[in-house]
């Protein structure tokens, strides 16, 4: 099976899709002979044309309101969004009417647009182009909110997102697009809200996201050297969210560290805590701890900026201490 | 019986001030019968009786201004006990079932229902509390041994190991609990034939009594049945076999005893009771709407499981049709 990287994975997602069917557009800024910072959708322009490739002005709000529209009367667009902290000016495009136009029509009215955009810290990006914005979105009814873990996931999301009759959006990380994994030749789909157990495990649940799921692998094959076997699952999409199969893993194993590289107050980790604190609390030998990225500004300096998302030693570290029976707060 | 309650009558309206009463407490009503005013910030309205039935229970009074939503009165069949109802406060609070294996240095009073204070807490796991319960395992003997807190899984081991219960530790049997619910029309009818063929005035709470009485009798073959009828201050008259008296005669009361308890919420605000101090087999029954809502809690000591389940499912009904009592 070919390795591809996750760059690549997405750009096939997106020209399978192109070929397959002729309503599917995409439409951002540098996405044409640019082919994005990202390099994610180079080579595309030169197959589909400008009519289906199209390179917008600097104007966020326009260019969603304008796929919002075209999804509204037949199209299928493809919206790339180049830092997902831009998505704060595209939030009445997107909350207020992609979210909710299929609601206030009756259900006449369908927007079967993907939102491509990417997270993610560590890249010296500065504060304003490095944020994780996934739970934001998240906590709007009426979007799907993907989060691609490897190349593999992020084809398979992708096409499954751009079939999709609902708005989704889909956060890729940054730092993962020259990433490469084995991606089958063939065509293959990854339904939404079916959580992967990326490694099976007894003692200790690691839920992770996004690049987070390769820190709980890491973190889990440190606690394996240590005699710890650590279960490793990636929810895949966290609307809609897979807790069937992270119940049941809490359920075994009795602990669990939610991973995620959204600010940890009120975000992705918060809410799978508070469900399974919910659903499993009388299976539960310890708190369920949740990692995020700590809740200040994300500082330009690589020494600051590493200090505050979680890494495998810090996971590894959480772990051993919650296996231990160590109180976390008095 | 029908809540009367301070209607909302305005968008950010909070509270209503109640300009009047038009009726009196156990005045006969109607529907259409203004029943008080109500002044907003705009206008004085007059609210109307939405059912038949006897002004009771009237908790609010000329001039008091009443969150909206709050049960002011009650339209009743009857006209007793037209007075303001008690509110829920004199109330035992409710508190889950007891740490089956909870350290306790005396053996626990019946009636103790206090939190123990937070320097007497066990603090364990969730997991670890519910293994323990389900062995029967006193999570107070770690802490008597000096293992220090908090309590997990791989804690237990230790304590399955350490020597039987014994001195003053005591460990109480789990309490279970049955619920049941059925409709109240078949009473309410017996109780109405009652008074209209016989001016017999059977109240709920005689009519109660008797029928546990003879569920229990027939669920356990217990040959003398003592009825202690709970009051909300835990004090109480012991009846003894009130179901062997006619239900216009009032039972012996005597000072064996009790065989169970019995709390009588029909006239209060309260639907069931879950103390989970089963000292005493302990039943509750309330008011939901139109169904009694039955509680009944017990342990092992008293009775096994299935004769739980046919006192209760007798009493249901007995309660639904009350010719099933009377055969």
């Amino acid at each position: 099976m070919p390795q591809i990287t996750l760059s690549t994975a997405v750009n096939q997602a997106i020209a399978e899709e192109m070929r397959r069917d002729e309503t599917v557009f995409l439409i951002g800024e540098d996405v044409a002979e640019a082919g994005t910072p990202f390099k994610v959708t180079t080579g595309l322009v030169e197959e589909f044309g400008t009519d289906r490739v199209i390179d917008t002005p600097i104007a966020e709000p326009g260019f969603m309101g304008i796929a919002v529209g075209a999804a509204m009367t037949g199209s299928r667009p493809i919206v790339d969004l180049m830092f997902g902290d831009f998505i704060f000016l595209i939030m009445d495009q997107l909350c207020n009417q992609a979210a909710k136009i299929h609601y206030m029509s009756g259900g006449k009215l369908n927007v079967p647009l993907v939102l491509r955009t990417n997270m993610g810290a560590t890249r010296s990006s500065a504060a304003q182009h490095s944020q994780s914005l996934h739970a934001i979105v998240a906590h709007i009814p009426g979007l799907k909110v993907a989060m691609p873990s490897s190349a593999y996931e992020a084809k398979g999301l992708l096409k499954t997102a751009i079939r999709d009759n609902n708005p989704v959006v889909i956060f890729e990380d940054k730092l993962m697009y020259q990433d490469k994994a084995e991606v089958p030749e063939e065509e293959y789909l990854i339904p939404f809200g079916v959580a992967n157990i990326k490694r099976e495990g007894s003692d200790i649940t690691l839920v992770g996201t996004s690049s987070m799921v390769q820190v709980a692998e890491k973190a889990a094959e440190i606690l394996a050297a240590e005699g710890i076997n650590a279960e490793v699952i990636d929810p895949r999409t966290i609307v809609p969210l897979d807790m069937d199969t992270i119940n049941a893993s809490v359920r075994k194993t009795s602990r669990c560290i939610v991973i995620d590289e959204g600010h940890q107050s009120f975000g992705v980790t918060s809410e799978i805590a508070s469900r399974l604190m919910e659903q499993s609390f009388y299976h539960l030998d310890g708190p369920v701890i949740r990692m995020g990225a700590m809740d200040v500004p994300i500082p330009f300096s690589p020494a600051l900026e590493h200090m505050t998302v979680p890494t495998p030693e810090s996971v590894a570290a959480t772990a051993r201490k919650l296996m231990a029976g160590e109180m976390f707060h008095g | 019986m029908a809540d009367v309650i301070m209607p909302a009558l305005g968008m950010a309206q909070d509270t209503g001030k109640l300009v009047q009463w038009m009726k009196a407490p156990g005045d006969a009503v109607v529907t259409g019968d203004v029943l008080f005013e109500v002044e907003t910030d705009k206008s004085v309205m007059e609210v109307e009786a939405q059912t038949d039935g006897f002004l009771t229970q009237v908790s609010a009074s000329d001039g008091d201004d009443v969150p909206v939503g709050q049960v002011i009165a009650t339209i009743s069949a009857s006209a007793e006990n037209p007075t303001a109802a008690p509110a829920a406060a004199p109330v035992k609070p409710v508190e889950t079932a007891p740490e089956p294996a909870a350290p306790t240095p005396e053996p626990k009073a019946p009636t103790s229902s206090a939190t123990p204070p937070s320097s007497d807490r066990i603090l364990a796991s969730p997991k670890a509390r519910r293994l323990a319960a389900q062995e029967g395992l006193d999570l107070g003997k770690l802490a008597a041994s000096g293992v220090p807190m908090p309590y997990h899984v791989s804690d237990l081991a230790a304590l399955r190991d350490m020597p039987a219960t014994s001195g003053q530790t005591v460990v109480m049997a789990a309490t279970k609990q049955i619920t049941a619910r059925c409709a109240r029309s078949g009473s309410r009818d017996f109780m109405d034939w009652m008074q209209a063929d016989g001016a017999i005035m059977v109240t709920p709470a005689v009519m109660f009594a008797s029928f546990a009485s003879g569920a229990y009798r027939a669920a356990t073959e217990t040959p003398t049945i003592i009825v202690q009828m709970s009051d909300p201050d835990g004090a109480g008259t012991h009846l003894r076999n009130p179901d062997f008296v006619r239900l216009s005669m009032p039972a012996p009361e005597t000072e064996e005893d009790a065989t169970f308890v019995l709390h009588d919420l029909s006239d209060s605000f309260l639907t069931s009771l879950r103390l989970g101090d089963t000292a005493l087999p302990t039943l509750s029954i309330g008011v939901d709407g139109d169904s009694y809502l039955i509680t009944f809690e017990f342990s092992s000591e008293h009775m096994d499981d299935s004769q739980g389940v046919a006192f209760v499912s007798g009493l249901a009904r007995r309660l639904a049709d009350p010719l099933h009592h009377l055969v």
